[in-house]
């Protein structure tokens, strides 16, 4: 997959640009605040149709500007697309070959990429939801259809708490109860079961590559920790049952909180390091180590999903790994990802195979363009 | 800029109408002021027509101008199953394709917690009582799938099961002469997790 033009409009502080990329190491380099990790964000939109910093259009549409743009030209195999996203007001609307997308189901699918970023260190360090976020976005890559199925299961999920809390501390009324609870199982354990087998997947890659980047002696492992353990197997009946019997012989805590206490909502991926959580046990060090082997985990399984290696965003990341994991990252992006767009402040601190172009940004521009 | 008032209470009311935003209001406003041969009065006396004849109908709630809607009256159809569904336009829906030939229960809306719908809310009360009086050789729950529209239909089965009606729920799957390889994910993952015996 490679991204072979761009072009931005009003984007950020980005008034207009429009530039051609190599098909291997693309490196923004310039001072902070100038516009680097922007350019990173529009190639993200495009993969996704959301902002890697959470924006919403206001932010993204540079200021006192109605509406903006971005475009690019994706190839991949034989195939080449124009692609553009618009941000309008509140909307933003994809084209493909200038033709209006109809559904998000025709969007998804044209460029995939996976980000790194310095905030990525709380997948290791951070609170469970954020490791959910992780997993639901590669099982999403695996299956679009993930992304209803979470979002009708949260819907089921916001429908009970609201029945816990309406009769003030008291049970609700009991069909209506059962009908949601059925709802919520059936839906929950659809979720889990698509999480426990991605995890079946990520599992045997991230122990290799884990122990490439950190030494034969380091042992990582990771496990996804249901809030409820299934009994008798991980298939969806299973798992829809002791879900089922978990919502009902809580209700009475559950109704005393106003929320729903288990399910896939609260579950958590626990990565292991030497047998110990890393969570509360890694090094800042090792930490960075595990997100790195995560992270080319999920360059790996997308690899093999889509056939050819996804677009890779590095924003910032060599300043925050040592010389040595470094290395080991631009090795194995060397290996196993296809086109990388990275932003630096240090340019010389990239020693990299491979077909290379700097860009120097400064002020929302591309100043100069260096090939090697 | 400032409108007359009388433009701007039209204006203002005619963009509560679902879809409408407040430019389209203005251009639907002018154009009912431009046009000629009182098209404004005609406009007006058909909506509080339309208003103050229609009515629901007493059995199944479809819309009416009469005690009972076009469907009920035709006795014929008694016999045969009763479809439930959440609205008019689904009734007005599945009434096109000539293929049903019983008679519906129109619900006005779904059980939606969140937005303080409960089960008396809508018309179910009454279907309990349809039900009581003439039982129909089965009872088709056509709400839509989602959620609330898959949870109003575990609660119709809940509370019907005591009559011992047969009960069944419309199918969700690959439409005829869908090619499988151009489907949307979520329909074919449907599909795929529906399957039957064959
Ligand atoms: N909507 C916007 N319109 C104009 N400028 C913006 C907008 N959003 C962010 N900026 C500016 O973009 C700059 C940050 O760009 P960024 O790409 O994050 O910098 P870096 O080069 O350090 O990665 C800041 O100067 C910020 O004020
Ligand atoms: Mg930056
Ligand atoms: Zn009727």
């Amino acid at each position: 997959m490679l991204l072979h033009q761009l072009s931005l409009y009003q984007f950020r502080n980005i008034e207009q640009l429009s530039t051609h990329f190599a098909d291997e190491i693309n490196i923004f380099y310039g001072d902070n605040a100038q516009g680097k990790s922007n350019i990173l964000e529009a190639i993200y939109l495009l993969c996704t149709l959301k902002s890697f910093r959470g924006s919403r259009n206001q932010e993204l549409i540079r200021w006192n500007q109605p509406e903006g743009f971005v475009q690019a030209e994706v190839h991949r195999r034989e195939i080449i697309r124009d692609l553009r996203v618009v941000l309008s007001g509140n909307r933003r609307s994809v084209f493909i070959d200038e033709k209006r997308a109809k559904s998000l189901d025709e969007t998804f699918g044209h460029v995939h990429a996976v980000l790194f970023a310095p905030e990525d260190l709380a997948i290791s360090k951070g609170a469970a939801s954020i490791r959910r976020t992780f997993i639901d976005r590669a099982v999403f890559n695996a299956f679009p259809g993930y992304y209803n199925e979470l979002k009708a299961y949260d819907q089921a999920l916001r429908h009970r708490n609201v029945l816990l809390k309406r009769d003030g501390g008291s049970i609700p009324e009991r069909t209506i109860l059962d009908v949601f609870d059925q709802q919520l199982a059936s839906l929950g354990a659809r979720v889990m079961a698509r999480r426990f087998s991605l995890i079946e997947v990520f599992r045997p890659i991230f122990r290799d590559i884990h122990r490439d980047i950190a030494g034969l002696s380091r042992d990582a492992d990771l496990y996804y920790d249901p809030s409820v353990q299934p009994i008798g197997g991980v298939e969806e009946s299973a798992l829809e049952a002791a879900l089922l019997s978990r919502l009902q012989n809580e209700l009475r805590k559950d109704v005393g909180r106003g929320f729903t206490s288990s399910g896939p909502h609260v579950d958590d991926l626990v990565l292991m390091l030497d047998g110990r959580a890393a969570r509360s046990h890694a090094s800042q060090g090792q930490h960075r180590t595990l997100v790195l082997a995560l992270k080319i985990t999920e360059i790996k399984h997308l690899h093999t999903i889509l056939g050819v290696p996804p677009l890779l965003l590095l924003d910032d990341v060599s300043s925050e790994l040592d010389e040595h994991r470094n290395n080991q990252l631009m090795e194995h992006v060397v290996q196993s990802a296809g086109q990388v767009f990275m932003t630096t402040t240090d340019p010389k601190s990239m020693r990299l195979k491979g077909k290379t172009v700097r860009f120097c940004v400064q002020a929302g521009k591309l100043i100069s363009e260096l090939s090697s | 800029m400032n409108l007359p008032v009388p433009l701007e209470r039209l204006v203002a009311s005619l963009s509560r109408l679902p879809g409408v935003g407040e430019k389209t209001a203005t251009r639907l406003a002018f154009y009912i002021l431009r046009e000629k041969n009182n098209y404004a009065e005609e406009l007006s006396a058909a909506l509080l027509d339309a208003k103050s004849a229609l009515r629901y109908c007493r059995r199944c709630h479809h819309l009416t101008d009469n005690d009972l809607c076009v469907v009920c009256v035709d006795t014929t159809r008694h016999s045969g199953p009763i479809c439930i569904v959440e609205s008019v336009p689904d009734l007005l829906a599945i009434e096109r394709t000539g293929d049903f030939s019983g008679t519906y229960h129109v619900l006005h809306g779904v059980i939606a917690p969140l937005r303080g719908i409960g089960p008396d809310d809508l018309r179910l009360r009454s279907l309990i009582e349809r039900l009581k009086t003439s039982a129909p050789p089965e009872l088709i729950i056509a709400t839509n799938v989602g959620v609330e529209g898959e949870a109003t239909a575990l609660y119709i089965k809940k509370v019907v099961q005591p009559l011992g009606i047969r009960v069944s729920r419309i199918a969700t799957g690959i439409p005829m002469g869908g090619d499988l390889e151009y489907l949307d994910q979520i329909t074919l993952s449907r599909a795929l997790s529906g399957r039957r015996d064959f």
